[in-house]
């Protein structure tokens, strides 16, 4: 027999170049574009905003690549703030965690500030806002505040979304903005005398305006940077991360320049809306200096449905905006708490939630002052000056990394004629930086401010307190945790044992026990431990108690009788981390408990075990109520046809007492779908590891089938049920029969969906 | 066309183009250490560095 592992933990890695790039490009087509528009083209004309955005965007790509260099030879979660404690020291990641702090927050306040004025300003058109006794200005900084709030809060519920949900959402962000750009085009094409909106190129304004236009605009390229923190849940990060970093950039300069493009085009010159102003001008003045342009300029240009869709568009990418820079603020100021060099309450995790909470609140307080008195400008130049001082350190950071430690560490991605971009981003985000004082001189205040306030508390404060962390110690190589000795790809068969809880753990080995002597299988234990996504998966120690306890409970049964692989996973979302590891083992069979309790509305068995259900691709067996050693005598199979029903006999037959155990395949007759329960059985004899005279066929009577099979069940001592093989349409507007028995049921119930090996990339990708 | 547009077209086509180069220039360099290994592609890509240095 051989030797017993123990338990060991490792990352849950589920996201490939395309949900990573998507994260990123959710991140930078924010609000910042839709705003950005309006307020560069009132400064710098419609040619300037193009100029604008592709120099921003070859700036960003020069930042991008030191990102991608670091992010390359240093996967882990942490980012900007990781990469300055090693190239400086902690003096230096602090002052990044605290930039990245107000960076983030200060963007979430203006993602805040511009989706109130995009939906009370599409509403105040539609004549809506009349009844206010307030101005529409304080209205609008209302709604902001109570947007803030909604989501600090669910970010406290710790439902952000990640992952591949949000890359579905940037998918429709993307498609949106694409159309525009589209029609954009198309109209150009057809009426190419538009091609005038572009005179004067500069409009009013100046080569040096066009510096401080930049520099405001920059916010709109600000997001590839949560790409570099995805290291410990991207699969390959060494070389996935620099990619998407460099096509995020590349992808959303190219759709910035093209929407640029289309607004421009948007209006005829002589279109009446415009009062004998040039297009330029007259979408750098609809609302505060131009920020509602973009919207206005949509408007015309698709009569009827275009004021719609702009504000749904700034809704919806606002709103995620939104979401994920709290999300990012909280996580960076945790980690500050986390490391001592905030105090200690800062990583302080709620109970209930498990989410760090006090970090929340304070940034909370930060994005709600922002939102409360600042204009979008403001807003917007405050977060770009912020991460322009952030990506300085970092580009300082890749000269000094790469010179001190490059021959020790192992890079994905190497730029090319280094140093040359480093320093010339440097250089161009200084003139940027200066620029914004050209437009917002407060934002030079704040981030100054801020900056310096930082300097202070390292210097009186986290100095002293600062305690050395893994990452000092540990920063070149990732832990690799291959489990030693027996390697379970000799096997021929894999069977892999989910585990939820130290309560239930037992009584799912004691059953797995039979199906795995009966099929000649090697066994995996599973745990997936869910950290909320504001904890970075490095921290997720904590979260283990529970597996841990569970996967002792099982090994102190199963390790003297049989050989097994334990591992314990950390996830952002269990069914996700359970059907990734399910691909990656290769393992031929799924097995999992279920509590047996009626789902929330739109599922059919829960939240967790509906997708694994619908993606893992293997064999799926969950037992509900199997008790322990318990040996079945009579078992009641409902049959329907298909090869959840074979598998449901194979799995009755494996189950059933050796001695003395009968299985009943039962059907109920209906004229609508005839089925012959015998022909199947006979069909799938060879599956059923029990002699002929202890299966049994019966056909039952009654209008309904469900009331008939649990009034069946309730003389067995266990229920075997194939899933549904509805469509996934169908299942959305009809819960399934084996789904609604298997709620209803209070027999002890094990239930069967057979791996169908053709899967469509759809499905396997939801 | 006035100075400013010349130069602002041109200025755009630049930055498109220096875009575009660099990050398809990236790639191909992400894929050869992929299939080099990192230290080696390092060695290699120092090697060559010095080389043309010293021409």
């Amino acid at each position: 027999m051989p030797e017993q592992k123990s338990i060991h933990a490792e990352l849950s890695r589920d996201l490939n170049l395309f949900h990573v790039t998507m994260m990123g490009l959710g991140m930078m087509i924010g609000a910042g574009v839709f705003v950005g528009i309006g307020l560069c083209m009132g400064s710098v004309g419609p040619g300037g905003l193009l100029l604008c955005f592709a120099l921003n965007g070859l700036v960003a790509l020069f930042s991008a690549m030191s990102f991608a260099e670091l992010a390359s030879a240093i996967p882990r979660a942490g980012g900007a703030y990781n990469f300055a404690r090693i190239g400086f020291g902690r003096s230096a990641s602090f002052i990044a965690g605290w930039m990245e702090w107000l960076a983030a927050a200060a963007a979430g306040g203006f993602y805040a500030i511009v989706l109130s004025e995009y939906t009370l300003g599409f509403f105040d058109a539609l004549g809506w806002m009349n009844w206010l006794p307030m101005s529409l200005d304080a209205a609008q900084r209302i709604f902001g505040v109570a947007a803030a709030l909604l989501f600090l809060y669910v970010n406290y519920r710790g439902s952000s979304e990640t992952g591949k949900v949000g890359a579905l959402f940037t998918v429709g962000q993307m498609l949106f903005v694409v159309g525009i750009a589209v029609v954009g085009i198309v109209m150009f094409f057809v009426d190419p005398v538009r091609i005038q909106n572009f005179q004067p190129f500069l409009g009013e304004g100046s080569w040096w305006k066009l510096l401080g236009a930049m520099g405001v605009i920059y916010v709109a390229f600000e997001g590839f940077e949560v790409i570099a923190q995805t290291g410990d849940e991207t699969i390959n990060p060494k070389k996935t991360i620099p990619k998407a970093i460099l096509y995020s950039v590349g992808i959303v300069t190219l759709t910035y320049m093209a929407v640029a493009f289309a607004t421009v085009v948007a209006m005829r010159w002589d279109h009446p809306a415009l009062e004998n102003l040039p297009v330029w001008k007259w979408i750098g003045s609809r609302g505060d200096e131009g920020s509602m342009g973009f919207g206005s300029a949509i408007h015309h240009m698709i009569p009827g449905l275009g004021g719609l869709l702009v504000t749904l568009a700034v809704i919806f990418s606002a709103t995620s905006a939104l979401n994920a820079t709290i999300y990012s603020a909280t996580r960076t100021s945790y980690a500050l708490g986390r490391d001592r060099m905030l105090p200690a309450l800062f990583a302080s995790i709620s109970r209930r939630r498990r989410t760090p909470y006090v970090a929340l609140l304070f940034t909370g307080v930060i994005v709600l002052t922002i939102a409360l008195t600042l204009d979008p400008k403001q807003g917007a130049a405050t977060a770009s000056i912020m991460f322009l001082m952030l990506f300085f350190l970092v580009n300082l950071c890749v000269i000094r990394i790469r010179r001190n430690m490059g021959d020790e560490l192992e890079y994905g991605y190497i730029m090319p004629l280094f140093p040359l971009f480093p320093v010339l981003a440097i250089i161009l985000q200084a003139f940027l930086a200066g620029g914004i004082m050209l437009e917002s001189f407060m934002a030079w205040v704040i981030a100054g401010g801020w900056v310096f306030t930082g300097v202070l508390v390292y210097r009186f404060y986290s100095r002293t307190r600062a305690i050395t962390t893994a990452d000092e110690i540990h920063v070149f190589h990732e832990d690799e945790h291959k489990p030693e000795g027996e390697i379970l790809e000799a096997e021929d068969y894999r069977i892999m044992v989910a585990i939820a809880n130290p309560d239930n753990a037992l009584q799912l080995v004691q059953n797995t026990y039979k199906i795995c002597q009966a099929k000649r299988a090697s066994v995996e234990l599973i745990h997936m431990a869910p950290v909320p996504s504001q904890v970075p998966l490095a921290d997720a120690e904590q979260y283990t108690f529970a597996g841990k306890e569970a996967m002792l409970e099982t090994m102190l049964y199963l390790a003297p009788q049989y050989p097994l692989r334990t591992t314990l996973r950390y996830c952002r979302n269990a069914a996700r981390g359970i059907v990734s590891a399910v691909r990656e083992r290769r393992a031929n069979m799924l097995i999992m408990g279920w509590h047996g309790r009626r789902p929330r509305s739109g599922f059919l068995l829960g939240s967790t075990v509906d997708p694994i259900v619908e993606t893992a691709p293997c064999d799926v067996i969950m037992l509900k109520d199997c008790g322990g050693n318990q040996s079945y005598k009579h078992i009641l199979v409902p049959l329907a046809g298909g090869p959840n029903g074979a598998l449901a006999l194979e799995m009755a037959g494996i189950l059933a007492d050796p001695e003395e155990g009968e299985i009943t395949a039962y059907t109920v007759a209906s004229p609508r779908r005839p089925f012959d329960v015998e022909a199947f059985v006979a069909q799938h004899r060879q599956r059923i590891a029990l002699p002929e005279e202890r299966i049994h066929c019966e056909v039952g009577q009654g209008k309904d089938v469900i009331r008939a099979i649990l009034h069946k069940s309730e003389q067995h001592d266990l229920l075997v049920l194939g899933g549904t093989g509805d469509s996934a349409l169908r299942k959305m507007t009809h819960t399934p029969i084996p789904e609604t028995i298997a709620c209803r049921c209070n027999t002890p119930l094990v239930m069967c969906r057979a791996a169908t090996g053709l899967r469509s990339w759809l499905k396997r990708y939801l | 066309m006035d100075t400013n547009t010349v130069i602002g077209v041109f200025l755009i086509l630049a930055a498109l183009g220096l875009l575009v180069g660099l990050i398809l220039f990236s790639r191909r360099r992400i894929h050869r250490i992929d299939r080099l290994g990192p230290q080696s592609a390092r060695m290699l890509l120092c090697k060559l560095s010095r080389i043309r240095r010293s021409r």
